[in-house]
């Protein structure tokens, strides 16, 4: 007899957390969770000694069939917020409006006004740092200081000063009393000063609840349905198949392994696993004329909005510029060797939103089931027309900053987010999630995470897909059994 | 056909130096190449340069095929001063700035201030798993109340 429980929920990371914080919030004692995950503990001391996020390796669970395009995923207890650098910003008003506004791509199923309070909440959790000022509206300041600025970013703010802004980080600026102090070492996805937020020191507590069994080292195979209705899961664990119920199922498993796990569920539609993407990266190295870089107090310290909303969203892709400050361990970071010259060098990111793609897939390995396969046919034209404006952006910058020359100028690998899968909408034909998440289809099945986000957006992923999940809780925690399955 | 023959004795003696350097030549010697060619202005503890090119070499962070290309040109590379945009500059210039980056990174150099004037020592291998390692980075500020 399988174990039976209120809610299941696979995975660990971002979505899952925040779901399940939410969720515990708004239920009675009475409830049982079970939560499954793949990887291990591998706590922070074993990251570190093993210079290594998981004990799973990539390539264990995913294939990825164009090793040109990487992507970044960390198996194993608190999932990606091992592995990522702390970002989060949050996405403007005109990502979600997209085709309305400017008649590109799809608009998303809810506006930014809908998330607000489940952002300002994110923030909250997550201490992130960050200005005073916001290139969007904001109904609540950030909770920790601002990052300080490099050289170069107080010139850009001075001249452009509803264009620049000091990053939103959970890369703590001052102590927190549960976090590390950023300092800049470059190397957030282990983060010596453990400084960053992530699921193990910022919400782990929400998988001790009593209410909840967390079982690790437990690898989700399929959800299992009849009638309509998700029943449960089966997964392996220990080399053994073992199978549970649940009235409620979340699959919080990233964009590469909600829609896997759909698709060896035969919960097919003509779009599962389709349209897998991120922003379009271009790294661009400039050497300056006497003006000091390197030197803002944490990896990267500023964002450019510039050329993020207007009109021109309409013929290509809006762009937000970071800028980084390690001159080692990135791309084409380095010092200078001239004499006295040796920082005057600005490394900066151009991250364009992308109108996702058919052809850039997750599928089934043939040859072994278990394993994710990735395909990434390419960008799209209005990502690649937005990425043509770079020469333009950096006239522009130039205005303020005494360039000398362009060192280089190289289209990134990857920016570290797995995006789209799942994609949500309104239209049970053009989507396979509502806007709340819920399976269009399965009413008692959600399935979180950056998997169902419609388009890019230049913006980082992150608190996006946390203020998602409290915005999914909040529903579902609002909606009998009876309505999720009828 | 003499001429010919002179010629084609010429080039395979050339290549015959090429490969003979090429195969004695080691990244240690090209990362020390480098660190001595792109940072003359500085006194540099030449037994120091010799371990950070022992070290680098040996935790296989620069690709191996340019730093062996490096060595085997050997006095054209360190004799020859290439323009910042010459094409052959341009292809090594990034495996340069990233031994010259390692190297003031894992000396005493930005402790010491950057100062010019003081002889340049080898510390250990930069790791920037090391917390707060970076010496280029400024901390936030934190404002203390009255």
């Amino acid at each position: 007899m399988p174990a039976r429980y209120d809610l299941i929920i696979v995975g660990t990371g971002f979505a899952s957390a925040f779901f399940l914080m939410r969720y515990l919030e708004r239920s009675d004692a009475t409830r049982r969770v079970l939560v499954l995950e793949r990887g291990g503990s591998d706590e922070k001391a074993w990251q570190l000694a093993n210079r290594n996020t998981s004990s799973i390796a990539p390539e264990e669970v995913f294939n990825n069939l164009t090793p040109e395009k990487k992507w970044f995923t960390s198996p194993g207890f608190g999932g990606n917020s091992k592995c990522w650098a702390g970002g989060a910003t949050r996405m403007m008003p005109g990502d979600f409006k997209l085709r309305s506004r400017y008649g590109v791509g799809l608009d998303w199923p809810m506006s930014y006004d809908d998330l607000e309070e489940h952002y300002c909440t994110v923030e909250q959790v997550m201490l992130v740092s960050g200005p005073s000022d916001s290139p969007m509206p904001r109904s609540r300041p950030f909770p920790l200081p601002p990052h300080r600025f490099s050289d170069p970013e107080v010139l850009l703010k001075k001249s452009f000063p509803d264009g620049w802004y000091q990053m939103a980080t959970t890369r703590a600026s001052v102590p927190t009393g549960k976090r590390g102090v950023c300092c800049a070492t470059g190397v957030c996805e282990l983060c010596p000063m453990d400084a960053k937020f992530t699921i193990q020191n910022g919400l782990a507590e929400v998988y001790s609840d009593p209410r909840v069994t967390l079982q690790l080292h437990s690898a989700v195979d399929t959800v299992d349905t009849a009638a309509g209705v998700a029943r449960g899961v089966s997964y392996t664990r220990d080399g053994r198949s073992e199978h549970a119920e649940a009235d409620l199922v979340v699959l919080a498993a990233s964009a590469l392994f909600n829609p896997h796990i759909l698709l060896r569920s035969g919960i097919t539609h003509p779009l599962l696993g389709k349209r897998l993407h991120e922003q379009m990266p271009i790294d661009v190295a400039l050497d300056l004329g006497g003006v000091k870089s390197y030197n803002g107090s944490t990896l990267l310290s500023g964002l450019g909005y510039l050329f993020y909303e207007g009109e021109h969203r309409r013929d290509y892709a809006a762009c937000m510029i970071e800028t980084w400050n390690v001159p080692f361990a990135y791309w084409s970071g380095a010092l200078r060797s001239e004499a006295g010259r040796w920082t005057e060098r600005l490394l900066l990111r151009f991250l364009f939103d992308d109108v996702p793609r058919d052809d850039n897939t997750v599928t089934v390995s043939k040859t072994d089931p278990r394993i994710a396969e990735t395909r990434f046919a390419d960008y799209s034209d209005y990502a690649k027309r937005g990425a043509a404006q770079v020469p333009r952006m950096i006239d522009k910058l130039a205005t303020v900053l005494p360039i000398e020359r362009i060192v280089s100028s190289t289209v990134g690998a990857t920016c570290a987010h797995i995006q789209g899968t799942v994609v949500m909408g309104t239209d049970p034909a053009t989507s396979i999630v509502d806007g709340y998440q819920v399976h269009h289809k399965y009413r008692n099945l959600l399935v979180l995470g950056a998997s169902a986000f419609p388009t890019a957006s230049p913006a980082y992923p992150t608190v996006t897909v946390s203020a998602l999940a409290l915005w999914a809780a909040d529903h579902i925690v609002g909606s009998s059994s009876r309505d999720l399955n009828g | 056909m003499k001429r010919r023959y002179f010629l084609l004795a010429g080039f395979a003696a050339a290549c015959a130096v090429a490969g003979w350097r090429f195969l004695r030549s080691t990244e240690e010697s090209a990362i020390a190449k480098v660190v001595h060619k792109k940072l003359a202005y500085l006194k540099l503890d030449a037994p120091g340069v010799q371990r950070f090119a022992s070290d680098l070499a040996a935790s296989k962070t620069i690709s191996h095929g340019r730093l062996r290309i490096l060595d085997a040109a050997g006095p054209f590379y360190t004799g020859l001063a290439l323009s910042a945009d010459n094409a052959i500059d341009k292809g090594i210039r990034h495996g340069e700035d990233k031994v010259i980056t390692l190297f003031l990174l894992s000396s005493d150099f930005f402790k010491n201030g950057a100062d010019q004037t003081r002889e340049v020592h080898y510390v250990s291998l930069y790791d920037p798993v090391v917390a707060c390692s970076n010496p280029l980075a400024r901390p936030v500020i934190v404002p203390t109340s009255a």
